[in-house]
């Protein structure tokens, strides 16, 4: 579920009524600080499904490089053992060279399909009617909480939520119910997690909800506009993007003036699309991790931190294949069983704008303490929050701590340090080119 | 002297043989019928025809691979055309199949909407201008049919598994002829035309299949370019002139003996700024003086990843008696008994250990040639 926020699916912050997600969290296990590598989804992706952080894989943003040849996946593993794929992802998925070729050949939809706008539908039909060859991998990658975020009418009442994305998991809630509903939890294993979290542009000040959330039918509306476009138009296509970010921005900033907000509450509600600056807090980084079905204890809750790059030793444990080797992640198993694994710092960077350079960031985090600065300069736009006193990030500690900065600078050196970052020899604008012509040729 | 060159892609030495325009041409012209393909698939094996050499040594060994051709190394037919002052015209499926260099103009055809009889024949009627304006030219004309009715109803409707195409052999057999008839009569139009505009005077007519294809013979290849077996690296080469003698050829040749064979008919030297071709001269064989060579082939098994290699996996030597395969995608081996077995059904591989041996050393020879 892209852009789920861990504290919107479990947990005394959640406020929609969500009677599936909650069964399924007492029927398996339920990871409470699950934190991914990356605050957007290509980088996150490439964490999920090669188990390495995203520097080590080769893949850097959707327009950039593809997966490194060299680095190994989970499908190929699977592929080995004769799983069959099948998915539901968004267009721009093709791009970076991660996924295997899937069965189904409706596998790419239009990038702001959800489960409670159609995809749901199509997974229902693939369930139903026993679609899929035995064994299979069904992947889907679900757009209802990506912004803009379009609440159904019979859910916009408070009762589901006190703000559109409360009431949107709401929504999704109910179609988790029916693809359930669906699934022999006792044949198969169901993960539920997000690429990433989300900033929420809502915030409850002198007992009244403000929210900041821009038309999003609109939005989507020009998108969708936008994306027919001739490709000759994009400079303009951007042009415009960040036009409509700016005065976004400006009404957002006049909304809120005269309001006393907490940073975290204000950094929700002005973050922006095109915003040149990026950060690593948890609001974009704390996810969902819940496994259920085959093997999978009913132990419930998990407070220890876990990573991304853990999901793939865990699956793999879990089903019994091989655990591709040199990976950054270990087997959760353990924890499920309620025995004790170390926990792990978890490298964290976030994620290029593509159109445009950004002032990009990479840190470290442990379940006390966050800590990053600027990609390419360890002095810069240095932050040090103490997660155990201040799990809001409200208060950038740094300057009065230096040596908790030096210290974790050091368990950031340790990490990239460990494997030298590949280079991706191909030219991947010239590989795409002639995937394109082989498909052309009919041979992809 | 201009020089025609028109590859019917997908061709099967089977059906050219019985061919009804086909047969009209070979009448009359040196018939190759046993031309093998450095690839059984038209990207890598044009490239090796076209510069005379495998692809171990250019660089395009596999699907993927056309933007490594060396182009600055292997100098190409286009090429030396050009720089002998013909005009050069290619008219072609896709941008991956050919190398461009040399050519003054490489157009890409839409193989699923445009009319190639009529289009090519537009080309002759504009090169026949060319040619009484005193110039000197290389068409070059690919016909891509069959490939597109593969494409439409074998490659996109079954994978190299499918259980129901394999098991329906006579209504493959009967797709395919029914592709390749409109082929034949392609070419029996256009060579019809090239005649009636007299072209046929003072060009050399080339036509080559680049390599066949499979009908369900051998489960896991429901086209081509996944083994190394005879149906698909089996190609042709016809070459027409007056002053050619009419001869079938029924040894074992190369397809990278195509570009040096050229080259002596239309009486242009090697250029030595580049490296040699790997091809000899067929013009021996016309004259009942040649010497059958090996013939080293690779392919790129897809497996069932669905998705070409980006190297080749299948390695195969072939002389007109023996053929040794080498899996590399799982280590195993084959050898055929060619002449016994010419459908290559039974691997003697452990009957045979002294020629696997012998063809193994070759085939190590020849791809450490690089």
């Amino acid at each position: 579920m892209d852009s789920f926020k861990a504290e919107k699916f479990y947990g005394n912050q959640k406020n929609s009524i969500t009677p599936n997600i909650d069964s399924l969290i007492q029927n398996g296990c339920y990871f409470t600080q699950a934190i991914s590598s990356a605050d957007g989804t290509i980088l996150s992706w490439s964490s999920i499904f090669t188990g390495k952080y995203p520097f080590k894989t080769g893949i850097r943003s959707s327009r950039f490089n593809k997966l490194n040849k060299d680095t190994t996946t989970y499908f190929e593993v699977l592929q080995k053992q004769g799983y069959n794929f099948y998915a539901y992802l968004p267009v721009l998925s093709e791009t970076v060279g991660l996924f295997p070729d899937f069965q189904n050949d409706d596998c790419f939809y239009d990038f702001f399909l959800g489960i409670s706008n159609g995809l749901g539908d199509k997974m229902l039909k693939k369930l139903d009617h026993n679609q899929m060859k035995e064994p299979w991998f069904f992947l889907v990658h679900a757009m209802d909480l990506h912004p803009p975020i379009v609440v159904p009418q019979e859910f916009d009442n408070e009762k589901f939520g006190t703000n559109y994305y409360e009431k949107k998991v709401s929504t999704v809630d109910t179609w988790i119910g029916k693809i359930h509903n669906r699934l022999d939890l006792e044949k198969i294993i169901l993960v539920i997690t997000a690429d990433h979290g989300s900033y929420v542009q809502s915030a409850l000040t002198d007992d009244k909800q403000i929210e900041t959330n821009p038309n999003a039918a609109l939005q989507i509306a020009a998108s969708k506009m936008a994306s027919k476009a001739p490709k000759a138009l994009q400079p303009l296509k951007d042009k415009l993007f960040f036009m409509r970010e700016k005065i976004s921005d400006q009404m957002k900033r006049e909304a809120i003036k005269n309001l006393n907000l907490l940073p975290h509450e204000k950094r929700a509600i002005l973050a922006g699309r095109a915003d040149k600056d990026h950060f690593l807090f948890d609001d974009k980084l704390r996810i969902p991790l819940l496994f259920v079905g085959k093997n999978i204890p009913k132990t419930s809750i998990i407070k220890s931190q876990v990573r991304t790059v853990d999901i793939l030793p865990t699956i793999s444990e879990l089903i019994g294949t091989n655990i591709i080797e040199n990976t950054d992640g270990q087997s959760l198993v353990p924890l499920m069983e309620g025995k004790s694994l170390q926990e792990l710092p978890i490298y964290l960077e976030s994620n290029p704008l593509v159109i445009k350079k950004s002032n990009d960031v990479i840190g470290i985090r442990t379940s006390d303490f966050k800590y990053f600065r600027d990609k390419d300069d360890a002095s810069k736009r240095i932050h040090l929050y103490d997660l155990s006193k201040d799990p809001f990030e409200d208060f950038n500690i740094s300057e009065t701590n230096p040596h908790k900065v030096a210290e974790m600078e050091d368990l950031l050196q340790t990490i990239i340090r460990e494997t030298p970052q590949i280079e991706n020899k191909e030219n991947d604008e010239e590989s795409e080119e002639i995937a394109r012509e082989l498909r052309k040729l009919g041979y992809l | 002297m201009n020089l025609i060159f028109i590859t019917i892609d997908g061709a099967r030495v089977d059906r050219i043989v019985n061919g009804k325009n086909y047969k009209k041409i070979i009448k009359n012209s040196a018939l190759f019928s046993r031309v093998i393909a450095y690839a059984p698939y038209t990207i890598a094996a044009m490239h090796a025809l076209f510069s005379g050499t495998y692809g171990t040594k250019t660089g395009v060994n596999s699907y993927w691979s056309n933007v490594n051709f060396k182009k600055d190394k292997y100098k190409t037919l286009a090429k030396y055309l050009q720089d002998e002052g013909y005009v050069t015209h290619g008219d072609v499926i896709n941008k991956l199949v050919l190398p461009p260099i040399g050519f003054d103009n490489l157009v890409i055809h839409d193989e699923l909407n445009d009319n190639l009889t009529e289009r090519h024949i537009t080309l002759l009627d504009k090169f026949n201008n060319i040619s009484k304006e005193g110039k000197k030219f290389f068409l070059y004309l690919h016909y891509s049919n069959i490939h597109t009715g593969i494409m439409q109803e074998v490659l996109k409707k079954y994978d190299n598994f499918s259980k129901e195409y394999f098991e329906n052999r006579q209504k493959n057999e009967q797709f395919y002829d029914d592709l390749f008839e409109e082929a034949d009569e392609y070419l029996g139009t256009i060579m019809g035309y090239i005649e009636k505009l007299g072209l046929n005077k003072d060009t050399l007519i080339v036509v080559v299949s680049d390599h066949g294809i499979s009908v369900g013979e051998k489960f896991g290849e429901r086209a081509y370019g996944v083994f190394c077996y005879d149906y698909t690296l089996t190609s042709t080469v016809i070459f027409s002139h007056q002053n050619i003698p009419t001869v079938h050829i029924e040894s074992q040749v190369r397809s990278i003996d195509v570009l040096p064979t050229i080259l002596e008919m239309l009486k242009i030297k090697t250029d030595t700024n580049y490296e040699r071709f790997q091809g000899d001269s067929l013009i021996p064989f016309t004259e009942n003086k040649g010497i059958p060579k090996i013939a080293f082939s690779q392919s790129g098994n897809p497996l069932k990843t669905g998705k070409p290699p980006k190297e080749p996996n299948v390695w195969a030597v072939r002389t007109d008696e023996w053929k040794f395969i080498k899996n590399t995608h799982d280590g195993t081996e084959e050898l055929y008994s060619l002449i016994n077995d010419p459908s290559e059904e039974n691997n003697v591989i452990s009957n045979f250990p002294q020629k696997a041996s012998e063809l193994r050393t070759e085939l190590d020879r020849i791809s450490s040639d690089i």
